[in-house]
């Protein structure tokens, strides 16, 4: 897993930055720890137990790789390359994500919690045990992609597709949602409502 | 630290193994069931397995116990003596146990059941069926609702943004977002507990 060392600022409550004492926001040189872990993630193979809090990603091609137990919690990511990338255990809570690309990413026990999610395309992908409570989703397709025991409670979910997609297990209670198609899927395997929970 | 999460088809519950590489022990959390993946995880990484926490005393978290006792010489500690026939190191709020090179603090959290606990491990929570991403654990009555929404306020809440919740059932959540999403901790959600729903988690 990543690091869960305290920032060494006082009164900070935050996790160190991968590679410095600090977070990102009191790392001595946070140009070159965002380098630093930039230059990790591009590794071929993909990396493990990166501490990537709040990073700011821009134009970067990291499909096919394989990432295990990384932080990128209140990152931000534009014009991302994800495609066919796996993702096990990796935390994106609070994250910005515009124009990125997951198809036929494998997304498993991931957390997106209360994240803006726009213009970014999951079609094809395994997205397994993945929290999307209270994320803003807007302009999104998730078209063809599993979602089993996956859940979208008090989101915001405008102009966005989930046809032909296995919804089975996945909660959907939204706080908003417009626009939203769910054309061939297994809506009914959902659970859409607090008074029809279930193991 | 490495933690491996095991989807269990058994009650569609979350097992999880967290291993030290340093020491090559490690520790299970919920064993729902222990079978040839779990094994491999244990097996392939060379860990000696010294210990199993258990949240709460439900089949569905402990069913694998009989088998992975066969296989190991492992410590169970638990919030009673006792859990599925097996004899427990009983653990009080707030105690901190050192296992495998980690200090695990056992918080306890009743609501969903009274033997309910919360075992924190540096920045991570395993938080059993106390609180799931989204919602609260199932309570069979407001009360226990209530109950388990102010220790979930006191003991969950009161830890940083960035604290991983790992449950018993479901996706895995932070702090924050429980904090923010969580329907369960909504005041009027204990108003809507009654007999005829069949809340589950």
């Amino acid at each position: 897993m990543h690091s869960f060392q305290r920032c060494d600022r006082p009164g900070c409550r935050a996790f160190c930055f991968h590679g410095s004492p600090a977070c990102l926001d009191h790392s001595p040189d946070p140009a070159a720890s965002v380098q630093a872990v930039q230059a990790l993630l591009l590794a071929e193979r993909g990396a493990k137990d990166i501490s990537a809090q709040g990073i700011s990603l821009e134009g970067l091609d990291l499909s096919g790789r394989k990432y295990i137990g990384c932080s990128f919690i209140g990152a931000s990511f534009k014009n991302m390359l994800f495609t066919g990338s796996t993702f096990l255990l990796c935390f994106f809570d609070r994250a910005a994500f515009e124009s990125c690309d997951f198809s036929g990413a494998n997304v498993q026990f991931g957390s997106f919690g209360g994240s803006m999610i726009a213009n970014v395309s999951f079609e094809n992908s395994e997205l397994l045990h993945c929290n999307f409570d209270g994320a803003k989703i807007r302009e999104t397709t998730f078209n063809g992609s599993n979602l089993y025991d996956s859940r979208f409670i008090r989101g915001e979910i405008e102009g966005s597709d989930f046809e032909n997609c296995d919804l089975k297990r996945v909660y959907f209670i939204p706080s908003r949602q417009e626009r939203v198609s769910f054309k061939s899927s297994n809506t009914m395997e959902a659970i859409k409502d607090l008074e029809h929970l279930y193991l | 630290m490495k933690i491996y999460q095991h989807y269990s088809l058994y009650g569609f519950s979350n097992v999880y193994l967290v291993g030290n590489d340093a020491t090559k022990e490690a520790f299970a959390v919920d064993p729902a069931e222990m079978n040839a993946a779990l094994l491999g995880h244990i097996e392939n990484n060379g860990y000696a397995l010294k210990s199993v926490f258990v949240t709460h005393n439900h089949n569905h978290h402990v069913r694998g116990l009989k088998t992975l006792l066969k296989i190991y010489d492992a410590q169970v500690f638990a919030a009673n003596a006792s859990v599925a026939g097996f004899p427990c190191r009983a653990l009080r709020d707030g105690e901190i146990v050192t296992t495998c090179g980690f200090e695990v603090e056992a918080l306890s959290v009743p609501g969903h059941s009274p033997d309910s606990l919360v075992f924190r491990v540096d920045g991570v929570l395993f938080t059993g069926d106390a609180i799931h991403a989204g919602l609260i654990g199932k309570t069979l009555s407001s009360y226990n609702a209530i109950t388990l929404a102010d220790r979930i306020k006191s003991k969950i809440l009161d830890q940083a943004d960035e604290c991983i919740i790992l449950p018993g059932h479901g996706p895995p959540s932070t702090v924050g977002t429980e904090r923010l999403y969580n329907v369960g901790l909504d005041p009027e959600y204990a108003k809507r507990i009654t007999d005829r729903y069949d809340f589950f988690v």
